[in-house]
């Protein structure tokens, strides 16, 4: 099982030092991507999404680091990489996306020659072969007039067009795995429809895997293959994508799905999950979710449940499915 | 719109430093500014070539003291009967010494403080930038004079003191620019592929900060000339008869009213070459820039 896996990360524990107080924003994760594959992860803003895709990337801020846990790359434990095989593997074996397209490029550089940055960096093409290659990922990413985007500044072009040319940027050297942090947050609906669908092509075309952070479900039910909602720190649910739309176990997954808004059903008003994510430094002793869970009772409130696993391959973090799916009714 | 966009853009030639200078020569007057300056630097350098300096320039002759312009002196002669075009033309030498010279320096070591301050933080930034607020407290020209007075009075000292007193103004430009530069998201996002610390620094902080460290410069050489100037103006400076249009205004304050020809000319010549760089400036930030091209 484990083998198979692309990235295997196990009980991933991120701790962040602010002055004498460590908190620990992620807390014994566990995530897998398969090869050729897309794997969801999803939560409310500050549960620790994107502080999991920077501990891949290895882009923690000083403060933050990996305190415990192992994420397993192709073989290898990558949090026990030196800066500079991190240096080597990111943007090469891994690279990554950012949620705003606007800044993620730097303002003064053609955007082909901020392509081409990342092949001198990772490969030992000449120039004319670079250039070769950035104009054939332009034309993979579908920029039109790639030949005149080239030259371009990012100033000149359109959010959808800056987001397909960091896409370029980070699939030019044919990563195993792509993450893609809220890649169409900044997006408007119908850029994001194409994005989408880019995103789905590459996969198919350079088999490449993504692990796609986001918050918006649809996004999930339209590119996934597999889920993962985090709360707070942690995995509260992981199945395959139909499973966990067609029965969601965990009451936050629950909730998280009944507050979006569908074309068939017409409400007076959308329902929503109470209350707030609760802050790092006044975590639940219990369940983490006890607060704002309509289930919760004495025993979510004092001890932690494990992650259980009630119908093959969809795990949840909950104890009414401690004895199967019968505990829930 | 669109269409012009795409003209711009299959007009460019690819490199960065090309782009630099295509936008800077549709900048007019940046262009005649900068022309302007080229031929007073060549007169500085070439000033020897035509003008004898002990006869011509500070060689007295009473017989010929102030007298207007005339086909013999363009701009007429001084106190001392000297030739003042000669001595305008001289004295462009040291208007440019301490301009560039001196601009250079605390350039230099403002871009090193400035920069390490930025790249380390912590306890150094902190007492490097302190000391700096302490330097800023006090007003430009009474650090000049303190410096001058202490070091005493000549080239030397003075290019010392210049140097000194635009420090701290540098140090504090260059470290927010690079700190500025360094917290976007296409630092990270560079990170992310892969990027060494040295190639964000040349290809990412670099091009970005650049732009407003050099206009800076090239702002502030225009105003060290002219503090340069008011230092040996109020005779703190370069002592006459050594001609530099500061103690040239000096000398000709006595005779406004009869003879103005004594301070218009090194006047002019003063704010003709603060104007030149200013306006060079202004267009090197308008062609490095991107998005400030029209």
């Amino acid at each position: 099982m484990m083998n198979e896996m692309l990235l295997s990360i196990r009980d991933l524990e991120i701790s962040i030092r602010n002055g004498d107080q460590i908190t620990y924003p992620v807390n014994r994760v566990n995530l897998d991507i398969p090869p050729h594959s897309v794997v969801g992860l999803v939560g409310e803003s500050g549960c620790g999404k994107s502080m999991t895709a920077m501990s891949i990337m290895g882009l923690l801020a000083s403060n933050i680091s990996v305190s415990g846990g192992e994420m397993i790359f192709e073989g290898e434990d990558i949090t026990k990489f030196t800066p500079e095989q991190m240096r080597k593997m990111t943007g090469k074996s891994i690279s990554m996306i950012f949620q705003e397209p606007m800044t993620a490029l730097n303002p003064v550089v053609r955007v082909g020659k901020q392509i081409e940055e990342v092949l001198i960096l990772h490969t030992n093409l000449n120039n004319a072969e670079r250039k070769k290659r950035v104009l054939e990922i332009l034309n993979a990413v579908s920029v039109p007039d790639a030949e005149a985007r080239y030259r371009a500044y990012p100033f000149q072009l359109s959010g959808g067009l800056r987001q397909r040319i960091c896409i370029a940027m980070a699939m030019i050297c044919n990563p195993k795995l792509l993450i893609a942090d809220e890649p169409t947050t900044a997006l408007d609906v119908t850029i994001e429809a194409q994005i989408l669908q880019l995103m789905r092509d590459l996969k198919e075309h350079f088999d490449t895997s993504i692990l796609m952070i986001t918050h918006n479900l649809g996004i999930v039910s339209e590119l996934c293959d597999d889920v993962n909602v985090m709360y707070l720190g942690e995995i509260v649910e992981h199945a395959e994508t139909d499973a966990l739309f067609e029965h969601p176990l965990h009451p936050y997954t629950n909730g998280l799905i009944q507050s979006v808004p569908t074309m068939q059903k017409k409400v007076q008003e959308l329902e929503n999950i109470p209350g707030m994510v609760p802050d790092l430094q006044h975590v639940p002793a219990g369940c983490r979710f006890c607060d704002r869970c309509p289930y919760a009772g004495d025993r979510c409130r004092a001890e932690h449940p494990d992650l259980y696993e009630p119908i093959p391959g969809h795990t949840v973090r909950c104890f009414r499915y401690e004895k199967g799916l019968k505990g829930a009714e | 719109m669109f269409v012009k966009r795409k003209k711009y853009v299959t007009k460019a030639t690819g490199s960065h430093g090309g782009d630099i200078w295509r936008n800077f020569k549709a900048n007019r007057l940046a262009l005649i500014a900068a022309v302007v300056l080229v031929l007073i630097m060549l007169v500085a350098i070439g000033c020897d070539f035509f003008i004898d300096y002990n006869t011509q320039v500070i060689g007295m002759n009473p017989a010929e003291r102030l007298q207007g312009p005339s086909a013999a002196h363009w701009f007429g002669t001084d106190s001392a009967g000297r030739d003042l075009f000669a001595r305008v033309l001289y004295g462009t030498r040291y208007s440019l010494i301490f301009g560039i010279g001196c601009t250079f320096f605390s350039m230099a070591i403002g871009c090193i403080l400035g920069a390490t301050a930025a790249y380390y933080g912590g306890v150094y930034d902190s007492v490097l930038m302190r000391i700096m607020d302490a330097l800023m407290c006090i007003p430009y020209m009474l650090l000049l004079l303190m410096i001058v007075t202490v070091m005493g009075r000549g080239l030397e000292p003075m290019i010392i003191a210049l140097s000194i007193a635009s420090v701290p103004g540098y140090t504090r430009i260059v470290r927010s620019v690079v700190l500025s530069v360094a917290q976007q998201d296409f630092i990270e996002a560079a990170r992310a592929s892969g990027s060494t610390d040295r190639f964000i620094v040349m290809h990412h902080i670099l091009p970005n900060a650049i732009g407003p460290i050099l206009v800076d410069a090239m702002m502030s050489i225009a105003s060290t000339i002219m503090s340069a100037a008011g230092l040996s103006y109020i005779g703190m400076g370069i002592q006459p008869p050594t001609p530099e249009w500061g103690n040239m205004l000096s000398d000709a304050m006595k005779y406004m009213r009869t003879n103005p020809s004594m301070a218009i000319f090194p006047g002019l010549a003063l704010v003709l070459t603060a104007l030149c760089f200013n306006l060079v400036g202004d267009g090197l930030a308008d062609a490095i820039d991107p998005r400030r091209r029209k």
